[in-house]
């Protein structure tokens, strides 16, 4: 059992070995960028092992291994050339700890445990892997230097990497929509407020009375003699929908409350009236137009 | 003899006509009436009528006599919500809606000059347009009132020009009774793309086109699931809205100016034909009396001691006459004086009404118009999302 322990443990550190030469060919501005974000689906170390692998690169400058965080979307603000320079309280406990475990890995494996051993190698296992995605993206994209968006992994919409960039295009028209119809309600608000200035500005004024003489147009030639029994209210008359090509009336018609008939004597304004509250979703705009349409009726 | 027998006639002949001469007025009783369509038009091809603010036809500052701009300006405002009133109830249109200064789009625009207004006369210069910028027709609609439209014995008065509105509205119905139901579909379509790029000109841009003529016409229709376009539906319904908000201000501008001004027509009405009338027997009268007077004096160099006698007679009544029409235009300062009392004073009572409207639709327009805005910027802001590009600068 011995022997094998020991076997694993020469063999490990002869992967470090290797990973270590390997670091040291890639070239130190590399490891700003790739603080940001671990690649999707790569797993994060613990912070005293990616610690403890940033002091073994200390040769290729420290800033990679001190803004290799935990590996676990670290700010990039992280990186720097000085030993502990971050910005952040999580960055700099993250930086502290990596470089107090980096002094403590940094002299010699002696003392360490078995697992302690092998965390610290996946840890450098892990970094040297993050390197070389990175390397990879600046050969591929000439843009990664500087390109410190955001640990969360969001791109930006220069980047091209489609599939994040859409959601987000998503995500920005749904909130435009929803700042449109919170001002679409505002406006309704107001129409509504102004109504009701006008209709108790009215009532304070006690004007009324009306012209006749137009007589009712239900479709027929009419006598416009004046007969016609002066109105007391003017209604409000409802607009028609928009009619786009292509563009179905309506059908979502509320039924019409059972004290106003089927409308059969209706004339013009009445019929618009039934209409336009039958077709109207506000329910509080539909009970006032059902309200004028009664007015209407109950002086017609 | 004969030189007497013609001077007695022609001094007979004066003095009667001079005695009995007053001036008749023949009115007639028949008025136009609102025509309507034998047949209810579908929805679809029903068109939306927008009235303007009519021009008053007078400067604010003019002294014309018989001519008061302050009524002008309110009647500027009364009109053509009579006018929509009388067309709304022929069942002809779609909505028809008094909008001032073209804030929304209609099928249908319909601006009028007021030549003429005084309590008897009415003189109208309309013209109509649609949306396309096709002018239908312009043409002037003048009126008289009957004197029952004033008979405050009549138990229910109607508008004393209400044959002219009828009119108006009737002959834009014969316009429209001409067009096939792709003019009209066209129309309409026209409207709604006018509507649509007003509010998003980065979506809609390339939906119409504009002839040699300043015409609109559609180059391209829009697609049925456009999101934009249900955007811009939203917002027309707002839109129409505003416009119903707006013909609660002109309804109860109309409510509070029509009794006052009904009064002063019929006062007008009355004290106008009263001066007429002693305008025309004061003329009659003094012309009838000179003559007269002239008669008399060449009779005095006859011979004849009758025909003297009878121009003594002849120049007595003509002096008479003379002084009678005198004294008729002097009647008839009184009523002149009275026109003026009156008027000035319906002046000013209309004056705080007229700005109190204006106020209140400028204030709700310059909201309505700085919330328009709001949403034209998201608009653009949603379409740039949508589409992923960055949408051209909208040209004026």
């Amino acid at each position: 059992m011995k022997t094998f322990i020991s076997t694993l443990r020469q063999l490990l550190a002869y992967c470090l070995l290797v990973l270590t030469a390997a670091c040291n060919t890639v070239p130190s501005s590399s490891s700003s960028s790739s603080s940001g974000s671990p690649p999707p689906g790569s797993s994060s170390s613990g912070s005293s092992s990616s610690s403890s692998s940033s002091s073994s690169s200390s040769g290729s400058g420290q800033s990679s291994s001190s803004s290799q965080g935990a590996g676990a979307g670290q700010s990039s603000s992280q990186q720097g050339s000085q030993p502990g320079s971050q910005t952040g309280s999580e960055a700099g406990a993250e930086s502290g700890q990596a470089q107090s475990s980096g002094e403590q890995s940094g002299g010699n494996q002696d003392g360490k445990s078995d697992d302690e051993i092998l965390a610290d190698a996946l840890g450098e296992f892990e970094k040297g892997r993050n390197a070389g995605n990175q390397a990879a993206e600046e050969d591929g994209q000439g843009s990664g230097a500087g390109q410190t968006a955001g640990a969360n992994g969001r791109t930006t919409a220069g980047t091209g990497s489609g599939g994040q960039s859409a959601m987000t295009d998503e995500e920005k028209a749904r909130i435009l929509d929803a700042q449109l119809s919170g001002k679409f309600a505002k406006f309704d608000d107001l129409m509504l407020g102004e109504r009701d200035k006008i209709s108790k500005s009215d009532n304070e004024s006690g004007s009324g009375g009306g012209y006749g003489g137009s007589g009712d147009g239900d479709g027929e030639g009419y006598d416009d003699d004046p007969l016609q029994t002066a109105m007391a209210d003017q209604q409000p008359l409802p607009a028609r929908g928009s009619g786009f090509p292509g563009d179905k009336i309506r059908d979502d018609i509320s039924p019409a409350p059972g004290d106003v008939g089927d409308g059969q004597d209706d004339d013009i304004i009445a019929r618009q009236l039934r209409e336009a509250a039958q077709k109207e979703k506000d329910p509080e705009l539909r009970a006032k137009l059902w309200d004028e349409y009664r007015k209407y009726k109950k002086g017609a | 003899m004969i030189k007497q027998h013609y001077l007695y006639s022609l001094l007979l002949f004066i003095l009667v006509t001079t005695a009995g001469c007053n001036s008749t007025t023949v009115r007639s009783t028949e008025r136009e009436k609102i025509a309507a369509q034998p047949v209810q038009i579908p929805e679809n091809l029903l068109l939306d009528v927008g009235i303007g603010i009519f021009n008053p036809g007078v400067d604010a500052l003019s002294s014309e006599p018989g001519v008061y701009p302050k009524i002008r300006e309110a009647e500027a405002r009364f009109m053509p919500y009579i006018l929509m009133e009388t067309m709304q109830n022929s069942g002809s249109w779609g909505i028809v809606r008094v909008i001032p200064q073209r804030q929304s789009e209609m099928d249908l625009w319909v601006n009028a000059e007021i030549l003429r207004s005084d309590g008897e006369n009415l003189h109208l210069l309309v013209r109509v347009q649609d949306s396309s910028g096709k002018i239908w027709y312009t043409k002037k609609y003048t009126d008289k009132a009957s004197k029952y439209s004033y008979d405050t014995s009549l138990p229910n008065r109607t508008e004393p020009f209400q044959a002219l509105y009828n009119q108006i509205s009737n002959d834009m119905l014969l316009h429209y009774q001409q067009l096939d139901a792709n003019e009209i579909a066209s129309i309409r379509l026209i409207t709604e793309l006018k509507f649509a790029k007003a509010f998003s000109a980065e979506a809609f841009s390339e939906h119409l086109g504009i002839d040699k003529k300043g015409r609109y016409f559609i180059t391209r229709l829009p697609a049925d699931d456009d999101p934009i376009l249900q955007r811009v539906k939203q917002i027309r319904e707002r839109d129409y809205m505003f416009v119903d908000t707006l013909q609660e201000y002109y309804a109860s501008f109309a409510r509070q100016m029509q009794e006052p001004y009904l009064e002063w027509r019929r006062a007008y009405y009355e004290e106008n034909k009263a001066l007429q009338e002693v305008k025309s027997q004061s003329r009659n009268r003094i012309i009838g009396g000179a003559i007269a007077v002239l008669a008399g004096i060449l009779a005095q160099g006859v011979d004849s001691r009758t025909a003297r006698t009878a121009g003594a007679v002849g120049i007595g009544a003509g002096a008479t006459a003379v002084m009678s029409g005198l004294n008729k235009r002097e009647e008839a300062k009184v009523h002149a004086e009275a026109l003026e009392e009156i008027s000035a004073s319906m002046d000013a009572e209309m004056e705080p009404h007229t700005m109190k409207l204006e106020d209140r639709t400028v204030t709700l327009s310059g909201s309505v118009n700085e919330q328009y805005g709001q949403w034209r910027q998201l608009l653009k802001d949603i379409y740039e999302a949508e589409t992923g590009q960055i949408a051209p600068s909208p040209q004026s």
